[in-house]
Formats: structure tokens, C-alpha cells, sequence
């Protein structure tokens, strides 16, 4: 018992210490390669991040498509369907909330539900494609899914460039949506947005263990075989865990228009369909981890992009990304080592 | 006339390298039983220390590649070391090698002069194509003799296939392991250095954006036999070769939609090579860290 407790706290340190040090200490390395001081940096990246207001502002505006994104991935990942093409979908669910925002004449509050409900239908129907090539042949969703993030990307690319492009300006974008149909904001750029981002956790956490479709998903994602001998219908199982996945991505397609651009324009989905893969894998089966793993991705990626306005290339971004994750291996490795 | 058809099949056959090298690497460590997810980041990475090495050895096309294979190694030890030896789960790890890749290559090009460099394509030997082209057909038929008449290669797939009866034969299971995954991604880079200097005459960001993805690809669809493998890259060096001259000759089709073509290509390949394939050909063992009992 106290051996187990001592193990727990024992993780718990390791894993804050990870996810903590490895940004300092790639931080560090950077400012010492670019040869800058090393404290600035430090203190730039904490003022710009969690040490301000307005900081902390943005870091939890950059939360909320994260946490949007991650619940997305949370039901692919447990039921081990790796959709990697959460990007494409958002892109297909911010087209999806282009064409009605842009197109209908309805009062705001239906209009937000409306786009909201299409690129939800749009984003599952679109991942639903790996889900079922999956389900119905086996192939592998990581190709897949990945490639349609290509495919996607160009849709959104040639709708705002294209069709659907404003007259008034040279650049490519959509024309505003209608004011009456965005999403106010708490505190610019804090937007309300951020509150359907953090009632999606309960509802993930709920959806994974207090239903049956929960119960099942997760019975294959640890073993497939002996999912099916226990009379689950994995194939069905899998459709739906890709379909629900890739439609709450589309979802925080939605939200990106409604709640930050109020318009269409191509890259608007900025990587996050990758950057939420971290936070997923971090927390592991925690869904109520989710909000802090998010919080603490969205420091990493506010704070980055801030560091670039004092010399240190935005790129590092990834960098970090990738040695918290490779960092996250350490406490299995201790565990590992202590039992032999 | 012939000499347009003999011009446009060179134009399609150069890329050829690009796509049968990392896909060759990827096959041989998914034969041992190791994926390598972060293909797409070893490749980038590969291009990154493939140009590196050709600006710091005085414009080398040798240390070139040679960097680029040893910028693959360096992550092929990485994931052997966690993978392997440590048995995480391998799509995981895959995840944290491609971002981590990625992020470094991307840092280094933007950070240093890697990103001032232009190089020189490599020169054509015979009918046009360069050293790496034949060297690159060598290594396919090393491939094709290794798993198709030597014991070498059976072991290879024994391992990848039931690691647990190679054990009981006496095999080093994890050695054979380590040498597949960490070779298989030293040519994943090679591959990566190539396609930057012979097409990108340097490291840019879009450098391998998606293709150490297709290589990935192509393994399935060449359903891990040195053959099929080779097919999948002649395949897919053609659509990229069509997708370049098709924008060349003008096609009528949005560029966005062009781009994409390789993209779903891959989509229906995979999908018809599933459908009509019948069974699956996999090692069986793909995936699955060996603990010894």
C-alpha cells in the first residue's frame, strides 16, 4: 500500500519534472546556440506566457481549440484507431461552417448551431472514409488519415481562394461572416468558445466510462480479438470511434471560424491537429487530465511564437513538442529498471 | 516523337530514389518487427544533415550522403534504444521521433547557414541518371536476394513473424531487431539527403513534407516484399513526375488540386491493394516489443 502510494508520488514528480524541464532545458540550449541571455529568454517566454494577463489571455484562448481537438483524438486513441488527420478535418469542418455562415440568412444564435451541426456531420463523414476503409479492409488509418490531410487543406485552400474568395481584397480570404453570428468573448482575445472547449471534457470522460459505446471502444482498443470474442462488434466499433473523433474535430473547425477569424482563409488551421496529438498521448487514459496537458501545450506554443520577436526562430516549437513526448517515455523507463 | 517519350520517361524515373530508398529502409525494419513511425522526420532530418554535410565538406555529393545516412542512424539508434530495448509502444514513440525530427531540422536550417545553401544536382553517369539512381537498383537487389535466397534473410523474417520460436532457434532476437531498425532508417535519411540536394538544391521547409509519409505508404502497399515495393515506387515516382509535367503542360485542374494528386493516389492505392489483396502479409509480429520469458 504505502509502496504503491510512494510509486504513484513518485511518477507524479518524474512526469512534472518531464514536462517542466524539458522546455527549460531546450530553451536554454537554444539561447546559448543563438547566443542570447539565457535569463531573458526565460523571463520573455514566462512574461509572454502565464507571468502576464494578457498572456495568460492568450494562452488559454490557445487552449481552447486544443482541448476541442484532443477530447477528438482521446476517443480515436483509446480505442487505438490512430487518427493523425484531425488537421484535415478541422479544415473540412471550417469549410462546411464557411458555407452556411457565409451563404444563409438566418438569425446569428441558429446560424452558430446550424454551422456548428454541419461541420460536425462533415467532419465525421470525411474521417468516417479511414474509419470505414478501416473497419470494412483493414487498411491502415495513419497513412490514410495523414494523406487526407493534404487533400483537405487544398479544399479549404481553393474554396477561400476560389469560389469563395472577397472581392474587396487581393489577398485570399472569404468575406466576414455576419457580426450577429460570432461568439463574444470574456476578455479579448479570451473567447467564449473556451467553455464549450471545457464542457467537452466531462462529456469525453463520460462517453468513455459510463456508456456502453465507451465500454466497447476501449475494450478494443486494448485487444481486438478478445473484444470480438466477448460479442462486440469491432468493426462498428471502430467506424464509430473514427466518425465521433473526426466529427469533434470538424467541430473545432467550426469554433476557429465563429470564435477567431469570423472568416475563411487558407492555413487558419495553424497545425493544431498535430500539436493536439501531445497533449493526448500525454495524459494517457486521464481524460480529466485533458484541460491541464492542453494548458500546458498552449503555454509551449503561445510562448514560442512570442520568443520569435526576440530572435529565436519560431520553428523550436515542434522541437519541444517532440522532447516532451520522448520525455514522457522516462517514468516507464524507471519503472522498468526498478523492477528488474 | 521518341525523344520525347524517352525524355519524359527519364523525367518520370528520376524520382524513383526518392521513394524506393526510405521505402526500402522502412520495409527492413517493419520485416524485423519495428515500425518507424517518424519516417517523415528521419527523412527531413536526412535532407537536413545531408545538405549540412555538403556545405561543411566542401561540396561533397559523398559526404553528403553520407551525413544524411548517418543523421538516419542517429534516429534509427533512438527508436531501437526505445523501442526495443526499453518495449514502448512503438506508434507512440513513432509520434515523438517524427515531431522531435521535424522540429530539430526545422531549427537547425532556420538557425545556422544550412539555409544559404544552394547545391549542385548530382551529374548524370549513364542515360542521364546519377550514381545514387544504379545505386539505389543495387540496393533493391541486395533486398531481393537477402530476403528471397539467403538465411540471413530468414532469420529477418522470423524474427518479425514469431520472435518467440526465432528466440527458441537461438536467434538474438533484439540484435536482430536493433540492426533492421537502425540500417532501415540510415536509409530513410539517405533517401531524405538525396531528394533535397538532387531536387530542392537545399534544405527547405516543405523539403520531404508528406513524402517519407508515401514511402510509408508504398511498404503497405507493397505488402513488405522487395518486389511489390520497387512497383509502388516506380508507381508513385510517376505521379509525381505526371503531377510536375502535367503543371508544365498546363492541365486544366486548380493547382491546389494537382498538389494533392501523390495524396490520393496513396488514398486508392492503399484501399485497392487491401480490397483486392485478400489476405494480410504483414509480420505478424509488427508492432510488438519481444519480452523474453
Amino acid at each position: 500500500m504505502l509502496a504503491e502510494f510512494r510509486k504513484k508520488i513518485w511518477n507524479t514528480v518524474i512526469f512534472l519534472l518531464v514536462i517542466i524541464l524539458m522546455p527549460v532545458i531546450v530553451l536554454l540550449l537554444i539561447s546559448s546556440a543563438m547566443e542570447l541571455q539565457a535569463t531573458d529568454v526565460l523571463s520573455y517566454f514566462f512574461s509572454s506566457t502565464i507571468g502576464s494577463v494578457s498572456g495568460l489571455l492568450s494562452v488559454l484562448d490557445r487552449t481552447t481549440i486544443l482541448l476541442i481537438l484532443s477530447v477528438g483524438l482521446m476517443i480515436a486513441f483509446r480505442c487505438s484507431t490512430w487518427n493523425i488527420g484531425a488537421e484535415g478535418q478541422m479544415a473540412v469542418g471550417i469549410v462546411g461552417a464557411l458555407g452556411v455562415s457565409l451563404f444563409l440568412a438566418l438569425p446569428g444564435p441558429i446560424l452558430i448551431m446550424l454551422g456548428f451541426l454541419v461541420s460536425f456531420i462533415l467532419g465525421g463523414l470525411w474521417g468516417g472514409v479511414a474509419g470505414f476503409l478501416k473497419a470494412k479492409w483493414e487498411v491502415n488509418e495513419i497513412p490514410i488519415t495523414l494523406m487526407q490531410n493534404f487533400v483537405a487543406l487544398a479544399l479549404l485552400d481553393y474554396m477561400v481562394r476560389g469560389p469563395w474568395r472577397s472581392p474587396e481584397v487581393a489577398l485570399g480570404r472569404t468575406p466576414f461572416i455576419p457580426e450577429t453570428a460570432r461568439l463574444p468573448f470574456i476578455d479579448f482575445p479570451l473567447n467564449s468558445a473556451f467553455i464549450i472547449g471545457l464542457v467537452f471534457v466531462p462529456m469525453c470522460y463520460w462517453l468513455l466510462n459510463n456508456t456502453l459505446l465507451g465500454y466497447r471502444l476501449q475494450a478494443a482498443g486494448v485487444d481486438r480479438a478478445a473484444a470480438s470474442f466477448a460479442g462486440i462488434n469491432v468493426k462498428r466499433t471502430i467506424f464509430l470511434s473514427m466518425f465521433i473523433s473526426a466529427a469533434i474535430a470538424g467541430f473545432g473547425g467550426a469554433s476557429l471560424v465563429f470564435s477567431e477569424f469570423f472568416m475563411g482563409q487558407s492555413m487558419m488551421t495553424g497545425n493544431y491537429g498535430f500539436y493536439a496529438i501531445v497533449p493526448t498521448l500525454l495524459v494517457g487514459s486521464k481524460v480529466e487530465l485533458l484541460p491541464f496537458a492542453c494548458f500546458l501545450t498552449a503555454v509551449i506554443l503561445v510562448g514560442s511564437l512570442n520568443l520569435s520577436i526576440v530572435g529565436v526562430p519560431a520553428r523550436f516549437t515542434l522541437l519541444i513538442m517532440g522532447t516532451i513526448f520522448l520525455g514522457m517515455c522516462l517514468p516507464v523507463i524507471f519503472q522498468r529498471k526498478r523492477k528488474q | 516523337m521518341s525523344g520525347f517519350i524517352e525524355e519524359t520517361a527519364i523525367s518520370l524515373l528520376t524520382m524513383l530514389p526518392v521513394f524506393l530508398l526510405p521505402a526500402l529502409g522502412e520495409m527492413l525494419g517493419e520485416k524485423s518487427g519495428v515500425y518507424n513511425i517518424g519516417i517523415d522526420g528521419v527523412m527531413a532530418f536526412g535532407a537536413l544533415s545531408g545538405v549540412a554535410g555538403y556545405m561543411l565538406m566542401y561540396q561533397s555529393h559523398l559526404a553528403a550522403m553520407m551525413f544524411g545516412f548517418a543523421g538516419g542512424i542517429a534516429f534509427g539508434l533512438f527508436n531501437s534504444l526505445l523501442s526495443i530495448r526499453f518495449k514502448l509502444n512503438q506508434i507512440i514513440v513513432g509520434f515523438g521521433i517524427w515531431f522531435f525530427a521535424t522540429g530539430l531540422a526545422g531549427l537547425v536550417y532556420t538557425s545556422t547557414a544550412v539555409k544559404d545553401v544552394v547545391a549542385e544536382r548530382f551529374t548524370p553517369i549513364f542515360f542521364s541518371f546519377d550514381a545514387v539512381f544504379y545505386l539505389s537498383i543495387v540496393i533493391f537487389i541486395g533486398f531481393y536476394v537477402l530476403f528471397a535466397y539467403t538465411k540471413q534473410g530468414t532469420i529477418i523474417r522470423a524474427v518479425g513473424m514469431n520472435p518467440r520460436a526465432a528466440d527458441a532457434a537461438g536467434i538474438n532476437v533484439d540484435r536482430v531487431r536493433w540492426t533492421c531498425a537502425t540500417l532501415g532508417a540510415g536509409l530513410v535519411g539517405f533517401g531524405g539527403a538525396y531528394f533535397a540536394i538532387n531536387f530542392f538544391q537545399g534544405f527547405t521547409q516543405v523539403a520531404v513534407a508528406g513524402y517519407g509519409w508515401i514511402a510509408f505508404a508504398i511498404v503497405i502497399f507493397g505488402r513488405w516484399r522487395p518486389s511489390n515495393v520497387l512497383l509502388g515506387s516506380l508507381l508513385f515516382a510517376t505521379i509525381t513526375g505526371l503531377q510536375t509535367r502535367g503543371q508544365v503542360i498546363g492541365i486544366a485542374v486548380p493547382s491546389e488540386f494537382m498538389n494533392v494528386l501523390p495524396h490520393i493516389s496513396v488514398i486508392i492505392a492503399l484501399t485497392l491493394i487491401m480490397v483486392l489483396g485478400g489476405r494480410q502479409s504483414a509480420p505478424e509480429s509488427l508492432g510488438n516489443p519481444y519480452v523474453r520469458e
